[in-house]
């Protein structure tokens, strides 16, 4: 099979909408402003039938802002779109509706992204749950569901365990996610690692609260 | 290819390469063999711009001709074995490379191949072959072209090998989430808008079920979209490539199923 070039087209084309990880674990305190470098996604076992283990790439810029205790706003930007002149952001805000030692927060974001001929918008609720394990340690579940409305109405829900991980100031959040959990493995040039639904990836953030 | 191979591609596609010109793309060649292959000619077509076309006709022993198109990573010397299979059923072949592929001259790129499909045409024309003589037939992205050479007039018959639907077919399948194909591409390879365009002739679609570049999907979807007469020859367990190899019995129905009973029977014998 020759067709690596081929290859090169749909491994971009899939890290162009491969999802990192989640925005939010907790939200941060009054005037708090958190920078965080994201990269990771779905991980593929597999190209044209040949063995090629690695994660897709899908680099991530965030930056939040703590409103008032319970409610953040954030903004990123999405990298790897860049490589094809695709302009890509997603906006959103989280609210703490559980604090404590137990967690509960909310996000809602809209994705947007253009490259000037095509648009896609794609809001986003995620929903994490979190225990705060010690002052170092605290980890999550989350559901995301992603609705893309553009160019196509489809639907996408991701199941993920992570945990964030607190030293000072810094912040790093290793995260695994199921992508798609119902969905059917089909031959595809892509076979994703997957336990027979859906795709297993990868995320890791690293943060730090500099303000 | 291994896994740095494909970390490499991709950190070089996030520094700005081209997507096009990397998913489309063929192996240059200095000189060409093929091999056992007698009654033919090289010849150097022209592209609008002045690009040389790398071509080869072979010489047949009936009215019909096939005019190929390759895919991908090809060029002719890699079909060397389909152009003499044609020969020996009869057919005269016209083959070219598109402009980036074998010993044409100039860049490759989806728009390109279409004004090489348009310049083979006018070349098998001058030859004293009609379309109406022709069976066209195009493999994986050499489909695409193909569809653009029949939409042109309507040939004897078209046959579609494991070629794509479209290329917002193919990103959106490949993603779990639905982008805009131009995100990723400014090629549309768009056979569905095409075939559903054409006129009522014969055509052909020949794809295997095991095929993990472009999905059995894509021949169904292309069968919907066909108007009749249009047959899809399912080829179990074969992949993108091996159907011409492993599978001649479907390769020859699917390549002789739109011609008249003799013609029929003399490229079956």
């Amino acid at each position: 099979m020759r067709l690596r070039s081929l290859v090169v087209f749909v491994l971009l084309a899939a890290s162009v909408s491969g999802c990192a990880r989640v925005r939010a674990v907790r939200t941060l305190r009054k005037g708090q402003l958190e920078v965080s470098w994201t990269d990771g996604g779905p991980i593929v076992t597999g190209v044209n039938g040949r063995t090629a283990v690695f994660p897709l790439n899908s680099p991530e810029l965030a930056v939040r802002y703590g409103v008032n205790g319970d409610l953040d706003v954030h903004g990123a930007v999405h990298a790897v779109p860049f490589a094809f002149g695709t302009f890509w952001i997603d906006l959103g805000a989280s609210y703490q509706f559980v604090s404590g030692k137990i967690g509960l927060l909310g996000t809602a974001t809209l994705n947007i992204a253009t490259n000037g001929r095509d648009i896609m918008i794609a809001p986003q609720v995620t929903f994490v749950a979190s225990v705060e394990a010690s002052r170092v340690f605290t980890p999550y579940v989350a559901w995301d569901s992603a609705l893309s409305l553009t160019p196509s109405v489809q639907y996408l829900g991701i199941f993920s365990v992570g945990t964030q991980i607190a030293i000072g100031n810094v912040r790093i959040w290793p995260e695994v996610r199921w992508f798609a959990p119902w969905d059917d493995q089909e031959p595809t040039t892509f076979s994703y690692l997957s336990p027979g639904r859906g795709a297993i990836g990868v995320g890791l953030g690293i943060g730090g609260v500099i303000r | 290819m291994t896994r740095l191979g494909f970390t490499v591609l991709a950190a070089l596609a996030l520094v700005g390469c081209n997507v096009d010109s990397a998913a489309f793309t063929g192996p240059v060649a200095t000189r060409y063999d093929f091999g056992d292959l007698e009654r033919y000619e090289e010849l150097t077509l022209s592209a609008p711009n002045g690009d040389a076309i790398a071509a080869v006709f072979v010489n047949g022993d009936s009215d019909l001709s096939v005019l190929y198109f390759h895919g991908a990573s090809e060029n002719l010397t890699d079909i060397a074995p389909r152009l003499a299979y044609f020969q020996r059923r009869g057919f005269s072949v016209l083959a070219i490379d598109y402009r980036g592929f074998g010993k044409s001259e100039g860049s490759s790129s989806e728009r390109n191949a279409y004004q090489d499909a348009e310049v083979a045409l006018a070349a098998l024309s001058e030859r004293g072959t009609s379309p109406a003589q022709t069976v066209i037939m195009g493999r994986s992205f050499g489909g695409a072209i193909a569809t653009h050479a029949a939409i042109r007039e309507p040939p004897k018959s078209l046959v579609l090998e494991s070629t794509i639907a479209s290329a917002a077919l193919a990103v959106s399948s490949t993603t779990y989430f639905d982008i805009p194909a131009s995100f990723t591409t400014e090629g549309e390879w768009d056979n569905v808008a095409r075939i559903r365009a054409m006129e009522a002739f014969p055509k052909a679609l020949l794809h295997g079920d095991a095929d993990e570049t472009f999905p059995f999907w894509h021949a169904e979807r292309l069968f919907e979209e066909a108007a009749d007469p249009a047959s899809l020859f399912r080829v179990e367990g074969a992949g993108h490539v091996g159907i011409f190899e492993d599978h001649e019995d479907v390769f020859r129905a699917a390549l002789c199923h739109g011609l008249e009973d003799d013609e029929r029977a003399r490229c079956e014998r």
